[in-house]
């Protein structure tokens, strides 16, 4: 009984530990309630939840600018931006405690891709709030993000920029008046397009011909030439018309989740247990009456769904309408960002698992066989992966930019449809969200 | 035994302590320069202001201005543009500016467009409402000899834990009938925030 009562403190920590990860059956509501098409729903799942950490924040603010709610969604998302910064700075502790237990105990600050994509989320919500200056700021700060990220290795070897945000980014200077600015985004949208393999998507026709129109705005003589060459040629607006950038969010980004891997570790004849070697066998003596389980080891590492299948997706305005180019595609860069961290992820495991291993060797050598059971089961209760992320993004992004008569347009995307004003020689945007 | 379930109690104390984050608020000197992340502030807002009053009131145009008209010249602060990567308050920044044309007494300010609307509105509304001896008079307006317009502009550096931020106000006074542009200046302020990696 004593020796049971002096376990109490671990089974209370791991019971703890149980409770400390709400993530998931909150990202599961709220993912339902979207898929719904109900975002009031989703932002009701955060009600009962102190919202502080940033997988929660970003969240809660993209959710509620789908709700219609611009002013909770910026100040959250803003919230989630000062948290990520301030969590460059490690926290000694959470780091130790999470290579005893696992890595959910250290602070979460996002993945590089979703850093970036804050910015889109919050140009996007200014734009449906009718704010399209303070869009503008969300634009260049993209691109200083995205400047700063490149210079940490190759761009076009891993996630370290993103050809769809360094265009949207373009997009939004261009409308601002601040072509050159624009005319550096385009170009390097087009030179990270060209590496499908880290990115996902392709460059849309309209990249080429906004290239095209930015070296004449701009009297790039050389590169206007060039550019022809390669793309042809690119009308410019007619009088009276505008252009509308018609943007569409698809799908739910795959969630992310566990691959456990548990095998037992058997005590071999001499009652050595090399647990390495004998992990190799153990699953051919799976069966064996004569071994016993000298150690159960659990490793959990985190994967990324599979995502579902790119729909084609066409907009329709009176007098016209076709088919939009998918320009991003999230699924694949969450895949693309965990790959690039696997090998961190592996090694962290790892000696996760050996501390583990080496905690229930000790505790068996010093209190004997049940107290070495314990801590194994506690160390095998306790080891999960870091599945967490920014639950509510969209799989895909879907563009369109076509010059359009100024006036009142209704553009229809599927079954969701909305108006847009244009004006003369201006550029506006429609974002629309289809689950 | 003991070493595991120090461990133990060691990794709770941890997590709790993360947990039990105490906030407080404390009132200070409301011109007191409180840096928190390095992204623009009051305090930036107020010194630049300041800054670009007093250069733009010791250049020449004020005494040219005074030469042919006889009175100080009637100012009145126009669009700022905010081209900055931070959603700048620009009308705090154009309230400093005012406070410090003010405070100097060198011009006469007059009211920009959105408080005009408000104070148009208070004069239709005292026709019919106010005593007709305090009542105010349409067309009585000061009109503005010059309008100061301009933009914010930033412009960052950034590795590891170091960034540098970069701001600068460039601005424009115009004469309002000839266009004529009679001061170009601004200000610029420059931070460097650090931030250490554990």
């Amino acid at each position: 009984m004593r020796r049971f009562i002096s376990f109490l403190p671990l089974l209370w920590l791991a019971l703890w530990l149980a409770g400390c990860s709400p993530h998931g059956a909150r990202d599961a509501r709220m993912r339902e309630a979207l898929l719904a098409e109900d975002p009031a729903s989703a932002l009701a799942v955060f009600d009962d939840e102190e919202c502080a950490s940033v997988d929660c924040l970003l969240s809660r603010g993209h959710v509620a600018m789908l709700a219609g709610d611009y002013r909770q969604a910026q100040l959250d998302l803003a919230v989630a931006e000062w948290l990520i910064q301030d969590l460059w700075t490690l926290n000694l502790g959470k780091e130790a405690a999470s290579l005893a237990v696992n890595d959910q105990l250290r602070d979460y600050g996002g993945e590089r891709f979703e850093r970036v994509w804050v910015n889109f989320v919050r140009a996007v919500g200014y734009l449906e709030a009718g704010e399209p200056w303070e869009a503008a700021v969300e634009g260049r700060a993209l691109t200083h993000k995205l400047t700063v990220l490149s210079d940490e290795g190759d761009d076009e070897s891993e996630y370290l920029n993103d050809p769809f945000l360094q265009y949207f980014a373009g997009l939004l200077a261009e409308a601002d008046g601040e072509v050159n600015r624009a005319w550096i985004n385009y170009r390097a949208a087009e030179r990270l397009y060209a590496a499908e393999n880290i990115y996902g998507a392709v460059a849309p026709v309209s990249l080429g011909e906004d290239l095209i129109r930015a070296a004449r705005k701009l009297s790039f003589h050389e590169e206007l030439e060039s550019l022809e060459e390669r793309y042809g040629e690119a009308a410019e607006p007619a009088p009276g018309e505008g252009e509308l950038v018609i943007l569409v969010s698809e799908g739910l980004i795959p969630e992310k989740y566990t691959q456990r891997i548990d095998f037992p570790i058997f005590e071999d004849e001499d009652g050595d247990t090399d647990a390495w070697n004998l992990a190799a066998h153990s699953y051919s003596h799976w069966h064996s009456p004569d071994l016993d389980v000298a150690y159960w080891l659990s490793i959990a590492l985190p994967a990324v769904a599979e995502g579902t299948p790119a729909p084609e997706i066409r907009w329709s305005a009176e007098g016209g309408g076709g088919s939009m180019d998918l320009v991003a595609d999230l699924g694949h860069l969450s895949r693309r960002n965990l790959e690039d961290r696997y090998g961190t992820v592996v090694i962290r495991t790892v000696a996760r698992a050996l501390v583990k291993y080496w905690a229930a060797e000790k505790a068996e050598e010093k209190k004997g066989e049940l107290a070495g059971i314990l801590v194994n089961l506690l160390g095998a209760a306790t080891e999960w992966a870091d599945t967490r992320g920014w639950a509510s993004l969209p799989e895909r992004i879907y563009m369109r930019r076509v010059p359009v008569e100024a006036g009142r347009h209704r553009v229809q995307v599927g079954h969701v449809g909305a108006e847009v004003e244009v004006a003369p020689g201006e550029i506006s945007f429609l974002h629309l969200r289809l689950y | 035994m003991k070493r595991i379930l120090t461990a133990g109690l060691l990794i709770a104390a941890v997590l709790i302590a993360g947990c039990g984050q105490k906030t407080t608020v404390t009132r200070v000197d409301t011109g007191s320069t409180i840096d928190l992340s390095g992204h623009w502030n009051d305090t930036d807002s107020r010194l630049l202001a300041e800054a670009i009053v007093v250069d733009c009131t010791a250049a020449r145009w004020i005494g040219d201005h005074m030469r042919d008209a006889g009175e100080p010249p009637v100012v009145i602060v126009g669009a700022i543009r905010n081209k900055t990567q931070e959603h700048i308050a620009t009308d705090i920044f154009i309230k400093d500016l005012e406070r410090a044309f003010v405070a100097g007494g060198m011009v006469d300010v007059v009211a920009g467009i959105e408080e005009r609307d408000q104070l148009r509105d208070e004069r239709i509304d005292q026709k019919v409402h106010a005593s007709p001896e305090t009542v105010k008079e349409f067309g009585r307006e000061l009109g503005a000899d010059f309008m100061l317009i301009g933009v914010i502009n930033e412009q960052n550096d950034e590795q590891g834990g170091k960034r540098v931020i970069f701001y600068q106000a460039d601005l424009e006074l115009v004469n309002v009938q000839t266009n004529q542009k009679v001061w170009i200046g601004g200000n610029k302020i420059k931070k460097l925030r650090e931030q250490s990696r554990y």
